[in-house]
């Protein structure tokens, strides 16, 4: 049984849909001096240079970058800027790892996280669904979210656990359908709190990792996963992957 | 400046990161001497028990049995050659493999293998499946188990060599101490380690791992469970894929696969047969069922005699068995993918 041409990158590898959502509010401005914002830009662009070289990543992932802060866009690789979801059909949005410049973002806003992952949710559904209609091998997609704030409305109105609830508990669910895995990552500043509320035991504190080193630790951790596993032990392999990837961080920094 | 020290007391001065991996990171190390390049991994500590097993495998290293394995130039083994520490991690040098070989991957990975190794043609496969096969028996020879034997720890260098790294997350036996396996790697463990509390790996479970990897090397990188399933039940994962025992080897209408996929005659009959034992209803539920690597061995170089291979008249990288009456890669090639385009096209092809 065959069916039209589905080869990705030049393999027959399964495939891994990533959904990486970048907080690029006004906090990532800061501190003045040396702007997380442009610490992420220059990582992210090294980070998609350097997976270039890496033919298992290249040949299964495949990348959807959203960036939020008062507005949610998604990056739309070939038209090479952010858009609003909307706008363009999702398999759009998707490209392969190896094939990705991403853009220059800026920081500037509120931090609107909540509408962000309903935005990730819709494109990963929608994705996974696509794909698997075209009887490709897709794995179920990961959904990376990167912080360094508290969620907040459009008014910039901080949000309680009370009201990211609902949103809290449709995540739960489409976990448990296999719709997709949340990994929360907070950076210096970041609310665990609330993080853990979205994402209760996909929740990392990631503050003393650079931002390559952040998406090195999830692609690899992604790659080790038994991809049958649960949301919940998935969770858990990608905790005990991070403390791995902590006291690694810490012995390299011994050594220097 | 890095630099870590022998137990001996001899400094060594580290250089370029080359790479990380879960556990360890891997240095090259800048003033290696004569004995040629090495690399030092380095975990953090504590390591406990990871200390012991180098020290291990370091005295191993000098035990006739492992000196038979580690003959020959250049050798196909990255043995822990000494242990080393370093402030807050414990670690060991081993070769440089990077001196005469290239990643397993860019053999399996069609853009890979155009990029860095053009002249590999399915001969090549052949050639590193044999000699792949050829280290794993002799592995197996001498009471080692590898236990996690995937394409990561793999190492090809185009022209049919094969090299091994990670020997430190082998199975074995030293002074009456045994070492177990530990590590499993989605898509690459045989059934009987799926799942939790599983049992140790054996030869027997490495062997149901060479099938998966022959299966790779000579279909174009395909892995034998790969597809989406054909009674459109939901894809999950290889691991699922084997445990209901669907692949188009074993059972054609079981997974849809690409149309670019390479025809599956492109195995030679013997090698099929040998698949179907090692992957199919025998193997599978059976480890004792499977081929073991030396039967692998001698099978798959008969296959790669001369006079059992072809090559295409239209596109001399296109190379096949001489079973198949005309090129396999041909009509691939007509359903828009070539597997093994050559040297030449390989700039305009994608
Ligand atoms: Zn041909």
């Amino acid at each position: 049984m065959t069916t039209p041409d589905m080869a990705f990158a030049s393999g027959y590898d399964e495939r891994q849909p990533v959904l990486v959502l970048l907080d690029t509010s006004e906090s990532m401005g800061r501190p003045q001096e040396s702007p997380r914002i442009d610490a992420l830009n220059q990582r992210l662009g090294a980070w998609f240079e350097g997976v270039r070289a890496q033919a298992r990543l290249r040949a299964r992932i495949e990348v959807c970058l959203i960036a939020f802060a008062t507005q949610v866009d998604v990056y739309h690789p070939k038209l090479q800027r952010l858009v609003p979801a909307g706008e363009r059909p999702t398999d759009e949005f998707f490209a392969p790892v190896g094939e990705l410049t991403p853009p220059r973002l800026e920081a500037g806003g509120y931090t609107c996280m909540a509408a962000a992952l309903r935005t990730a949710l819709d494109l990963a559904r929608e994705r996974h669904e696509a794909l698997r209609a075209r009887r490709v091998p897709v794995r179920r997609p990961f959904i990376w979210m990167l912080t360094d704030g508290a969620p907040s409305d459009e008014l910039g109105y901080e949000q309680s656990a009370a009201d990211l609830a609902p949103l809290a508990a449709r995540l739960r669910a489409a976990e448990q359908a296999g719709e997709c895995v949340l990994q929360a990552i907070g950076v210096a500043g970041a609310d665990r709190e609330l993080l853990e509320v979205l994402a209760p035991k996909g929740t990392a504190m990631l503050a003393d990792l650079d931002f390559g080193q952040i998406l090195d630790h999830l692609f690899t951790s992604s790659d080790r996963v038994d991809p049958a596993a649960t949301a919940d032990e998935t969770h858990a392999e990608i905790a005990r992957q991070a403390e791995l990837r902590r006291r690694l961080t810490a012995m390299e920094e011994g050594l220097r | 400046m890095l630099r870590c020290v022998s137990r001996g007391g001899r400094e060594w001065r580290l250089g370029e990161r080359l790479g990380s991996g879960s556990e360890g990171v891997v240095y090259a190390v800048t003033d290696a001497g004569p004995g040629g390049p090495l690399v030092a991994k380095l975990i953090p500590e504590p390591a406990d028990r990871f200390r012991p097993r180098v020290d291990a495998l370091v005295r191993q290293g000098r035990e006739p049995r492992t000196v038979r394995l580690l003959a020959g130039a250049p050798g196909r083994l990255a043995w822990p050659l000494e242990r080393i520490t370093a402030p807050g991690a414990a670690g060991y040098l081993m070769r440089d493999l990077r001196a005469h070989f290239r990643p397993f991957g860019d053999l399996l990975i069609t853009a890979a293998r155009q990029e860095r190794l053009p002249e590999a043609t399915w001969a090549t496969a052949l050639a590193t499946a044999a000699a792949l096969a050829g280290l794993l028996a002799d592995i197996h020879a001498e009471d080692y188990v590898v236990g996690d034997l995937k394409p990561d720890n793999l190492w090809a260098d185009g022209r049919g060599g094969i090299a091994m790294a990670d020997v430190d997350s082998w199975q074995f036996t030293d002074r009456g101490a045994v070492f177990p396996g530990r590590m499993r790697t989605p898509g690459y463990a045989a059934p009987e380690l799926l799942g939790r509390d599983s049992a140790p790996p054996t030869s027997a479970s490495d062997d149901f791992v060479l099938a998966v990897l022959v299966h790779q090397l000579l279909m174009s990188g395909l892995h034998p469970f790969t597809g989406h399933p054909g009674d459109d039940s939901p894809y999950l994962s290889l691991d699922d894929n084997l445990r209901h025992g669907r692949s188009r080897l074993l059972s054609p209408g079981s997974v849809v696969l690409p149309a670019s996929a390479p025809p599956d005659d492109v195995l030679p009959r013997e090698l099929r047969q040998l698949l179907t034992a090692a992957l199919g209803g025998p193997g599978r539920k059976d480890p004792a069922a499977r081929p073991a690597a030396v039967d692998w061995a001698r099978a798959l170089r008969r296959q790669l005699r001369p006079e059992r291979l072809a090559t295409c008249r239209a596109n001399g990288s296109h190379v096949h068995t001489r079973e198949r009456p005309w090129c396999p890669w041909c009509d691939q090639a007509e359903r828009g993918w070539d597997s093994y385009p050559g040297a030449r096209t390989a700039e305009g092809a994608r």
